[in-house]
């Protein structure tokens, strides 16, 4: 069987409660003495206003007792709403969902394996392919259309979304007027403004830029979207080495003290913004001084800042599921398996990234796609864990059946069988023998045949006609060809 | 440079969970009983508090816990180089990684083919293991299958022995071949006692048949091992929904009491022996019913009884790094990295099958043993978690920096780019994608090939010293040629 999104899980713990103590007065002591540049003027304005200092440089020394009131205001659960309702995500807790992530421009190709630019067409089909992936369960918009000029990119790149998936589509935003086309397509589909914060079917994200600092553009964004009352993740994106320490603790410092200085503007924005605090950290390679997206560094990083979300008891926005491999290969599979697991047994909520990209997240493969899917239904079977109960206990099959028998026939084994398994679609299972008659394939040959079949197979239900219709006539801007619209 | 000495424990069942599944299987033992088809045994288990019926035994409770009293819980497997690795066995304190398996495949490294393993690969795949350094005990992985059947144990154990000086565990197919092993590695450590204070080779022992029925010759090979003081791993390998219930916990019932039946044997027939609590459950394919060491749930069941191994207090052998793939790809990948990282985190005190394995444990590739070296190393980071200390979280630093700086020329950054923070991939590809073009678009298996193939290609040491391989030579038919 398939695994369900949401499982929550606190089997994995980096940090003692002591250090995690130490980790979080760490970021305060730094948001309260060193400050955060904010170049956004009206975020500094409000900030000053909330009884910040100003330092020298655009810098704002944040106290204490306003992150605290900004963590008090924000809510603990925020629920992204997907356009069917078995595509909502309550993110609270430990709970655990994966999904898509990237800004990525280049695509392997499906048909020759070739690298290419991504085109407003694969924003699309990436997105029914996502509709078809059980284990992926939200579409963050991965890929940058490059034929698109960057004043059409906000609007076409959530209208793909939108219509080829039903599950929750986040964001990230590349003009402000952009942001406010996406606002008002995802408007019109949900039947209005006041729908639309009722039932967010979208959010956004807004970036810090580190070390310690909130730009103004990103800034604005963020002002504006806590201002409409929707949805918005903050992640800070540190490379421990280059723009935080070196050490996997002092990176996390950094991290934590920038995405809480983006949650006070949120909340001092609108108090009740529902905000994710969020990572996109990692560490760099000592070679390259580049960053790395599969080191299990970053999974350390990445599970230890789930353990401090789940302190303030706020949703957390993280990364896992990457690799620094080129094409899927073995190496491919290690880094993903093993950062997605780490971060999600530590119980982090919205894990993006977790789909489809190679080559530290700027490229991506359809296969991958399909080959993470299978990836991040197993880790949600690990998260799933050993149930026990009387009847799982099977003390009383085990008697009946008795030593030297077998379990093959008996009633306990076929109610449980499917359940307790999680069934793959692309892990290859066969005895040799069968495997090469079959021509020997390996994983990947077999998940790009798999990826084709869904991609021509599959039908989202696109919008409603009439909301299609409207959508269609308000925005003339939108490029996506129809027959990509409504597949 | 940093503590990374707290490692991180992760937890599948709860307290109450490991408790009720003890409790369970010393329930099943009491009232089911295990068959025992053998009256010497059964006679010794007689005497330790089982009652006997017919060839079943049922075993109250207290006689199991005198036995869990008389196991010793802590025990170090040598390795013969001083400066080790040697498998300090403490339940959790340390994981330690390593080979397994009986495979009768090998992927040629030179050519796209699968063929019979030699005895030459065995030694060529051990001199690989004793250079790869998150491997870190030999477990004999192939069937010398160009080796006569009454020559194989010991020509196994000489190949092991010839190709690292890490811990080696073997297997042995009767009493008798139990005394040539013994024989072997006495003449190789040169001594008798000291072979017995630091066993530089241990047993696996496959007892027991699932469900709950033991094998009787195996189980006189482990009473021969036992004589003499071998340490032996007690495995038994039962699957879900055939040789065991299909849910998980039914799984972990039985196999614990199947471990712990086995340590009430172990124990009557010596006091005091160092045995592995050694577990290797596993999912079932369903359309074959075989073994699934690739999947999740057997990864989940490996984690869960090492857990209950710890519970009880005694070191497990577990199981980790298996893959139904054919080749080393990406599925390989993801399979073996869940599992070894879902077990090294439950703390497995001696992981095996966590290097080289393909194909469902009928094959091995050479390439995958570099590969896997990483996977293991990767995992054992993860262990060790992430330092907190005023060094660490480093405050100084960042103010010093300060908003809108950088830290690559920090001394901090200095100190800390090369610590144990940082785990070194050995294969992992991090270049740009300019460079890895220019190195020609080299995948993973391509590039772990060029390690094995520079590997096999050093000139290896003498590892079994000139005048104990006369001797062994001279009393065994030695078939793997130009000693060491």
């Amino acid at each position: 069987m398939s695994e369900m999104g949401g499982i929550p899980s606190r089997a994995y713990r980096p940090y003692t409660p002591a250090e995690v103590q130490k980790i979080a007065e760490g970021a305060m002591w730094v948001l309260q003495n060193v400050g955060i540049q904010v170049n956004s003027r009206p975020a500094r304005e409000l900030l000053l206003g909330a009884g910040a200092r100003a330092a020298r440089g655009e810098v704002v020394l944040i106290p204490e007792d306003l992150v605290r009131w900004a963590v008090d205001q924000a809510p603990s659960q925020v629920v992204l709403y997907g356009r069917e309702e078995r595509h909502h995500l309550t993110l609270a807790g430990a709970k655990v969902y994966f999904g898509t992530g990237g800004t990525v421009l280049y695509t392997l190709d499906l048909e020759t394996g070739e690298r290419r630019p991504t085109t407003l067409r694969d924003v699309a089909r990436v997105g029914r392919l996502v509709d078809a992936l059980d284990n992926v369960h939200f579409y963050l918009l991965p890929l940058y259309p490059t034929d698109l000029p960057k004043e059409k990119v906000d609007l076409n790149r959530f209208y793909a979304g939108l219509t080829n998936t039903t599950k929750h589509i986040m964001g990230g935003i590349y003009t402000a007027e952009g942001l406010q086309q996406a606002i008002r397509l995802s408007e019109t589909v949900a039947g209005g403004p006041e729908a639309l914060r009722e039932r967010p079917i979208v959010s956004f994200i807004t970036c810090t830029v580190a070390p310690l600092r909130l730009d103004a553009t990103y800034t604005d964004f963020l002002m504006e979207i806590a201002r409409r009352g929707l949805p918005v993740a903050i992640p800070s994106e540190v490379v421990a080495g280059v723009t935080a320490p070196m050490t996997v603790a002092g990176a996390t410092v950094v991290q934590l003290a920038e995405t809480l200085a983006g949650l006070v503007v949120a909340q001092l924005t609108r108090p009740g913004t529902p905000t994710l605090l969020g990572t996109v950290s990692t560490v760099m390679d000592p070679r390259r001084a580049g960053y790395l997206a599969g080191a299990v560094e970053m999974g350390l990083m990445q599970a230890g800042m789930a353990q401090l979300a789940q302190h303030y008891e706020l949703p957390l926005y993280a990364t896992a599921g990457m690799s620094d491999a080129k094409v899927p290969d073995a190496q491919a599979g290690y880094e993903k398996a093993l950062t997605a697991l780490l971060v999600a047994l530590a119980g982090a909520n919205f894990i993006h990234d977790a789909a489809g990209p190679l080559e530290f997240c700027t490229t991506v493969a359809y296969e991958q796609y399909v080959i993470d899917d299978e990836i991040l239904g197993m880790v949600m079977r690990a998260l799933r864990g050993v149930e026990v109960s009387d009847e799982t206990l099977a003390l009383g099959a085990i008697a009946e059946v008795g030593p030297g028998g077998h379990f093959l026939t008996h009633r306990h084994t076929l109610n449980h069988l499917r359940s307790e398994l999680f069934t793959p679609r692309v892990s290859d299972r066969e005895l040799r023998e069968r495997w090469e008659a079959q021509g020997a394939q390996n994983t990947r040959a077999r998940a790009r045949q798999l990826a084709r079949r869904l991609l021509s197979d599959h039908r989202p239900p696109g919008l409603p006609p009439a909301a299609e219709a409207r959508v269609r006539s308000e925005f003339p801007g939108i490029e996506l060809p129809e027959e990509e619209a409504r597949p | 440079m940093t503590d990374l000495s707290a490692p991180v424990q992760l937890k599948v069942l709860g307290e109450s969970q490991l408790e009720e599944i003890h409790e369970s299987a010393v329930r099943l033992l009491d009232k089911v009983g295990f068959e025992l088809p053998d009256p010497q045994l059964r006679c010794a288990l007689g005497e330790h508090g089982a009652r006997v019926e017919g060839s079943r035994v049922f075993l109250p409770p207290a006689a199991v816990s005198e036995a869990l009293t008389a196991a010793p819980s802590e025990f170090t497997l040598w390795a013969r180089s001083e400066d080790g690795p040697h498998l300090q066995l403490s339940p959790g304190r340390a994981v330690h990684l390593g080979t397994g398996g009986g495979a009768i495949r090998i992927l040629d490294l030179e050519e796209e083919r699968v063929r019979e393993p030699s005895l030459q690969d065995l030694a060529d795949l051990a001199w690989l293991v004793d250079n790869l350094p998150h491997v870190h005990f030999f477990l004999r992985p192939v069937i010398a299958r160009d080796v006569p059947g009454e020559l194989l144990d010991v020509n196994t154990l000489y190949a092991c022995l010839a190709g690292t000086r890490k811990h080696v565990m073997v297997a042995a197919g009767s009493p008798g071949a139990v005394d040539d092993l013994w024989a072997v590695a006495r003449l190789v450590v040169g001594d008798e006692e000291e072979l017995l204070a630091r066993p530089i080779f241990s047993l696996v022992c496959s007892w027991m048949v699932s469900p709950l029925r033991v094998d009787a010759s195996v189980a006189h090979v482990l009473r021969r091992a036992l004589q003499l003081g071998i340490p032996v791993a007690l495995s038994s390998a039962p699957v879900t929904g055939s040789t065991a219930p299909a849910t998980l916990a039914g799984v972990l019932v039985q196999v614990h009491a199947e471990e712990l039946s086995g340590i009430v044997l172990a124990q009557a027939l010596r006091n005091g022996a160092r045995v592995l609590y050694g577990p290797v459950p596993a999912a079932a394919n369903f359309h074959t019913m075989g073994y699934l060491g690739g999947a999740v749930e057997s990864g989940l069941l490996n984690a869960a009884a090492t857990q209950l191994a710890h519970h009880i207090g005694l070191p497990v052998y577990s199981d980790a790094g298996l893959t139904e793939a054919k080749t080393p790809d990406i599925q390989a990948g993801y399979e073996k990295a869940t599992n070894l990282l879902l077990v090294t985190l439950a703390g497995g005190d001696f992981i095996h099958h966590a290097a080289g394995m393909m194909d469902s444990m009928m094959g091995v590739a050479p390439e995958q043993y570099v590969l896997d070296n990483d996977i293991c190393g990767m995992a054992l980071r993860a262990r060790a978690g992430i330092s907190v200390e005023p060094e660490t979280t480093a405050e100084e630093v960042i103010a010093r920096v300060g908003p809108g700086g950088h830290f690559l020329a920090q001394p901090h950054t200095l100190r800390h780019i090369r610590s144990d923070e940082f785990f070194t991939p050995c294969t992992a590809d991090r270049s740009s994608l300019a460079a890895w073009e220019e190195g020609g678009r080299q995948g993973a298996r391509a590039r772990a090939k060029e390690v094995a193939r520079e590997i096999l290609a050093r000139r290896r040491p003498g590892y079994i010293p000139p005048p104990a391989d006369k001797e062994i030579r001279s009393q065994f038919d030695i078939l793997l040629k130009g000693a060491a």
